[in-house]
């Protein structure tokens, strides 16, 4: 019972910070600081993946053919392009306390259903944003978004989305994951992610495998890459006051 | 064990008083007092009547867990089903205090019983145990459920359904069996199947209002989603009543075989 005793502590502490501050236990901790980069560092290379691929699944279309088509799906691909390339990989530092001023992209992350898949497939996003979720196809898709933490799952929000042009707007109310799975139950090979961080140096890679992180503060730094079937890789590295790195990453299966 | 007790009452106190002054600036707030006397006595009643499934520290890993086809709520996730709250907030303290009276008992499976043989104040005092686990800092508030028309408009109840595409997991005549239910997974990724709505029991009750709110708000942690907002409450009281005749209709004609 110590750990529920430690965890009742937190959480008296924070109804009092919550109170105060007007946010919830989820947002406790220091918030990134957004301002000028003086002197700053770039990341930039590309994302490689390397090794025996793994088996491919696949998900038949069992229904709403005259909208889903037929055939096979595989929901989460893995795909390869020249020279290795990783496409749907994400490449991130893991803490940055401050730091240049948020894209406005990556406050505004969107979901889009067409034709019983999402888009995109990867995307990152501000941690604890609002995400938008657009229905384009003439029937019915939930949009069931879900936060990992380890091996589990928790459900953030399970929205229908029974008609063509629904728009929703639902907060990712976080907890300390920084993944989220996002499916369809209507549609079992519908799958999408986004990847969150609570600083902007995330970036998703497209087919060419490449990133670039600007006026990163100098210093020591954890990067890590990921990806949906991959997983998570970390390493450490250490940028000097104004130096451009130039990165070859790889992960395997 | 005792020191520590003492050492929590007395931090708690002191936290206590800052939440009071900050509940009295900020009124909006929605927090429930501490009560670290309740607690306590809450978590001996937790140890006794629901370790044994849900696990000691509430992770859904007590030695009973294995015999369940539904897993006993990891609480500490703080995601639950039987709420009167939008989907993706906590539910209100007294929907913890329903579920631990009523048990969650549906066609998936009776497999959470009820506590009603508890009395009141050990019932509130595991919903306050159980907030804990959860790291629940907030309740949720409750949708507000709009007056039960005195009519039923059964013939839109059905429309209504067939819009909504209730159907495609809960298929045509409400058996359970869309399409789309026989590949539903719920958040510890087991098989879970769209609730019969013609026989068995609901999960979060039969009332009326219960049955408007399910549909309405979702119930996070399992594929059924919130439905909020998708048609007026005029066609969503229909669709309660739609539903209560689907039921009524199979109680009646199982009565005739007997
Ligand atoms: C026999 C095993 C068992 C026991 C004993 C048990 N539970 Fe449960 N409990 C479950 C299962 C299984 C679920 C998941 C039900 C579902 O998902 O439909 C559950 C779910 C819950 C939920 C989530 C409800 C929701 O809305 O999602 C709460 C809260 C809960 N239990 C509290 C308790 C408390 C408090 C006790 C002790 C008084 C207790 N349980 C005893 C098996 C048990
Ligand atoms: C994506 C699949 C899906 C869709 C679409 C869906 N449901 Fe469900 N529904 C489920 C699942 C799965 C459950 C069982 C959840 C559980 O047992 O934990 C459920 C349970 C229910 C329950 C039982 C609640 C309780 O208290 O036990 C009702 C009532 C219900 N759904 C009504 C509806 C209505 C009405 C619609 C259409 C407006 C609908 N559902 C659409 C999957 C779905």
């Amino acid at each position: 019972m110590i750990k529920s005793f430690t965890r009742r502590l937190a959480l008296v502490a924070g109804g009092a910070a919550l109170t105060l501050g007007g946010a919830g236990l989820t947002q406790i901790g220091k918030a990134y600081a957004q301002g000028e980069v003086k002197n700053g560092g770039r990341l930039k290379g590309v994302l490689r993946f390397t090794g025996e691929a793994p088996a491919e699944d696949a998900v038949s279309i069992s229904k709403d053919s005259h909208i889903c088509g037929v055939g096979e799906v595989n929901p989460n691909p893995l795909t390869i392009g020249a020279d290795g390339a990783l496409k749907d990989g994400v490449v991130a530092l893991r803490k940055v306390a401050s730091g240049k001023p948020w894209p406005v992209a990556m406050t505004q992350p969107k979901v889009d259903q067409k034709r019983c898949l999402f888009e995109p497939f990867v995307q990152v996003a501000q941690k604890g944003a609002d995400l938008t979720i657009v229905n384009h196809d003439p029937l019915l898709h939930n949009i069931h978004t879900y936060e990992q933490i380890g091996r589990a799952r928790r459900t953030l929000f399970n929205i229908a989305q029974p008609m063509a042009g629904q728009t929703d707007v639902a907060p990712l109310k976080m907890r300390r994951g920084f993944v989220v799975e996002i499916d369809c139950d209507a549609h079992n090979w519908m799958s999408a992610w986004i990847y969150t961080a609570d600083h902007p140096y995330v970036a998703a890679t497209g087919a060419d495998g490449l990133f670039d992180l600007t006026d990163v503060p100098a210093g020591d730094h954890e990067l890590v890459m990921w990806h949906p079937i991959l997983g998570e890789v970390t390493r450490e590295i250490t940028l000097a006051a104004g130096e451009t790195l130039d990165l070859s990453l790889d992960m395997k299966a | 064990m005792k020191l520590a007790s003492l050492l929590f009452a007395g931090l708690a106190l002191i936290f206590a008083a800052l939440v009071q002054v900050a509940l009295t600036k900020h009124a909006a707030a929605q927090y429930i007092s501490p009560d670290p006397q309740a607690f306590a006595y809450g978590q001996e009643l937790y140890a006794r009547e629901c370790s044994a499934c849900h696990g000691a520290e509430g992770e859904g890993d007590g030695p009973g867990a294995k015999y369940l086809s539904q897993r006993p709520r990891n609480l500490t996730l703080g995601v639950f089903k039987i709420r009167s709250t939008p989907t993706g907030e906590f539910p209100t303290a007294q929907d913890l205090f329903d579920s631990i009276t009523h048990g969650l008992a549906g066609s998936n499976g009776a497999q959470m019983p009820g506590f009603a043989s508890l009395s009141e104040a050990d019932r509130w005092a595991l919903v306050e145990v159980v907030r804990t686990f959860a790291w629940m800092d907030q309740e949720g508030t409750a949708v507000e459920v709009p007056r039960r028309p005195e009519t039923a408009n059964l013939e839109l109840g059905r429309q209504v359904y067939e819009r909504l595409q209730c159907a495609a997991c809960h298929g045509d005549e409400g058996h359970g069996d869309g399409a789309s239910s026989l590949t539903l997974k719920d958040d510890d990724r087991r098989r879970i199947f769209a609730a019969s709505l013609v026989s068995g029991s609901y999960k979060g009750g039969d009332a009326p209002e219960e049955i408007w709110t399910r549909f309405y708000t979702g119930l996070d942690g399992s594929p059924m989603p919130s439905y909020a907002g998708r048609a007026s409450h005029d066609e969503l009281w229909a669709l309660t009543e739609y539903l209560l005749t689907l039921r009524a209709e199979a109680g009646a004609s199982q009565e005739e075989k007997q």
